[in-house]
């Protein structure tokens, strides 16, 4: 007698496909609808876990398209606290796919929030994106003049990417009572005043979740037809939750399931969109000693962002890692290195002829 | 005891050779800390001993520690031109065709190249009891003509870079006094700016003020900075 489970590979069975496989050689990525090649330009956006494919695509050879990039004067961690080299563009975390929607609106003049920056002791913070200048912005100015340039990189990567991948990241959101602007984390948390006149909490629904994804390959494809997409959903907890009668972890669940359900149902159903199982792949190990969360339970370990970086580069590129040519380092400080070298000589000179 | 006891780097240069064309003598106390008996100035926080010796030595102690880092930054046209807004005069032109950069990077970056000489100017001001003040480093020079033709050992860098545009030169000198001028008071410490009548009308060093190298005061800056220190004695 034979029935469809004869017929099906061994990633079908949970058996041979989970158990009795090292943890480390574990690959439920089995059909991508694309390939990427090496010189794709390929944009990251989304939640925190996806710092670490911006991070990742360079080790494996990809090419990270970055509109903003850090300016070789700073030092790599200084430049990271300012919000440059996390993403292709210095918008920050972006953790719903109602900002990410917004967004494009946004660099294109079809959506103009109400409240769209926070001024305070004479420094502004854009709503949009709280955390990436310490301190805030020194001045209106520098807060207008900055906006202007990142939404010229943001139509820039619109119309010159090839892949966008989006980690999804959250469910939870606030938004603007007056034009439904989905700020990036609560009003009062990292800047502005919370209002709850003007505030109020949201949790999307997966169709919902859906829906904005939908209409931001729409927005994409109208102005870059040639645009593929990888969804990935973080597996990175909540770090709370604004549902008092829902403990963190049930809300955490609940978020990533409807993330999970809703890059399906887009994948699913939209040309040249791949869901990519990075959570899967987290999650496969989160309750075993060799955990990739770290003992926060909250971090992803080293390994962890390793493991999702094999299945990545075999799965789109069909390449291993071991092969991968080491990430291009910038040659500027050596030129910086002299300049100073020679003004230390200046300086010196001057003062000791002068002695 | 001396009226001033200087201590710092090559800014140093522009007074104390006006000292000696007023005559000179033992009232003013320079201390080059390019020199190398002075170095290094600090180890383990505890200033360089010759150092140490000299200090309480004076009524009025002077700082001109430092004072080139902003030009490290941005003298020369950097491959990647770059411009910001200045905190205390947003107003002042862009170059919109340049890297918009934060101004906070900007002062991160600075601060972390001025570190080393707060710390021997912190511990020199806890050396010594009394007035400590610091000088605040020159204006730029505005000509690029002048620079050039005075290139010095930036020669071969000036000839591939090119000079960068003066208002961002004055723009990093404000954030790098900024700076300086913050750390001063929480040190205890007067910060004494740069005498006005060296500053033409864009707050650039006016031309009789120019040594002949791309970023010093020559003597008459110095001259005009020793009456600014002659009258706070």
């Amino acid at each position: 007698m034979t029935h469809p489970y004869k017929t099906q590979p061994d990633h079908a069975f949970w058996r041979r496909a989970m158990f009795g496989i090292p943890a480390e050689a574990l690959d439920p990525a089995i059909a991508t609808p694309f390939c990427i090649a090496p010189q794709d330009k390929v944009v990251t956006a989304g939640s925190c876990f996806a710092q670490h494919i911006g991070g990742m695509l360079e080790v494996i050879g990809f090419t990270h398209f970055v509109a903003e990039p850090a300016h070789p004067l700073f030092r790599p961690e200084d430049s990271r606290a300012f919000g440059y080299g996390q993403f292709s563009a210095r918008y920050g975390n972006i953790y719903t796919a109602r900002q990410l929607l917004q967004l494009l609106c946004r660099a294109y003049g079809e959506f103009h929030p109400a409240e769209d920056c926070w001024e305070q002791d004479g420094r502004c913070i854009d709503p949009f994106r709280p955390q990436i200048q310490p301190g805030g912005f020194t001045s209106r100015r520098e807060f207008t003049l900055d906006r202007t340039r990142h939404f010229t990189a943001v139509r820039r990567l619109v119309e010159e990417l090839d892949v966008l991948v989006f980690t999804l990241g959250l469910t939870e959101a606030w938004l603007s009572r007056k034009d439904g602007a989905a700020f990036t984390i609560c009003p009062g948390t990292a800047g502005g005043v919370f209002n709850p006149a003007q505030h109020v909490f949201y949790n999307f629904t997966a169709q919902e979740v859906a829906a904005d994804l939908a209409a931001c390959i729409a927005f994409l494809r109208a102005r870059n037809p040639k645009a593929r997409v990888v969804l990935t959903v973080s597996p990175v907890p909540l770090v709370a939750t604004a549902r008092a009668e829902t403990h963190v972890a049930a809300a955490t669940f609940y978020s990533k399931s409807a993330l999970r359900v809703a890059a399906e149902m887009v994948a699913q159903s939209l040309p040249d969109v791949a869901y990519f199982p990075s959570y899967e792949i987290i999650m496969s190990r989160a309750f075993d000693a060799g955990s990739y969360f770290a003992p926060d339970k909250r971090s992803i370990t080293n390994a962890g962002v390793a493991h999702v970086m094999r299945v990545f580069a075999s799965s789109f590129a069909g390449i291993g890692t071991t092969s991968l040519p080491p990430a291009a380092t910038p040659s500027e400080p050596d030129t910086q290195a002299q300049i100073d070298a020679l003004m230390q000589a200046h300086c010196d000179e001057l003062a000791l002829d002068q002695a | 005891m001396a009226t001033f006891l200087c201590i710092g780097h090559s800014h140093i240069g522009a007074l104390r050779q006006a000292w000696h064309q007023q005559g000179g003598g033992p009232d003013a106390v320079f201390l080059l800390l390019n020199e190398p008996q002075y170095q290094p100035a600090l180890h383990e926080r505890q200033l360089h001993p010759a150092i140490l010796e000299q200090l309480g030595k004076a009524a009025l102690h002077v700082s001109l520690l430092g004072g080139n880092d902003h030009s490290m930054i941005g003298m020369l046209n950097h491959p990647r031109r770059f411009d910001f807004v200045l905190p205390e005069a947003p107003g002042l032109p862009v170059d919109e065709t340049a890297e918009l950069l934060p101004a906070g990077l900007l002062q991160a970056e600075l601060a972390r190249r001025i570190a080393p000489h707060l710390e021997v100017l912190a511990a020199c001001r806890a050396a010594v009891p009394g007035r400590f003040v610091h000088v605040e480093s020159p204006p730029p020079i505005p000509a690029a003509a002048h620079i050039e033709a005075h290139p010095g050992v930036f020669k071969d860098l000036i000839a591939e870079r090119g000079v960068s545009p003066a208002l961002l030169r004055y723009k990093l000198w404000r954030l790098h006094a900024a700076l300086y001028q913050e750390s001063c008071a929480r040190l205890g410490v007067e910060f004494l700016a740069a005498p006005p009548e060296m500053q033409d009308e864009q707050g650039m060093m006016v031309q009789l003020a120019w040594n002949p190298d791309p970023t010093h005061g020559n003597h008459i800056y110095g001259r005009h900075v020793l009456a600014q220190l002659q009258a706070l004695a």
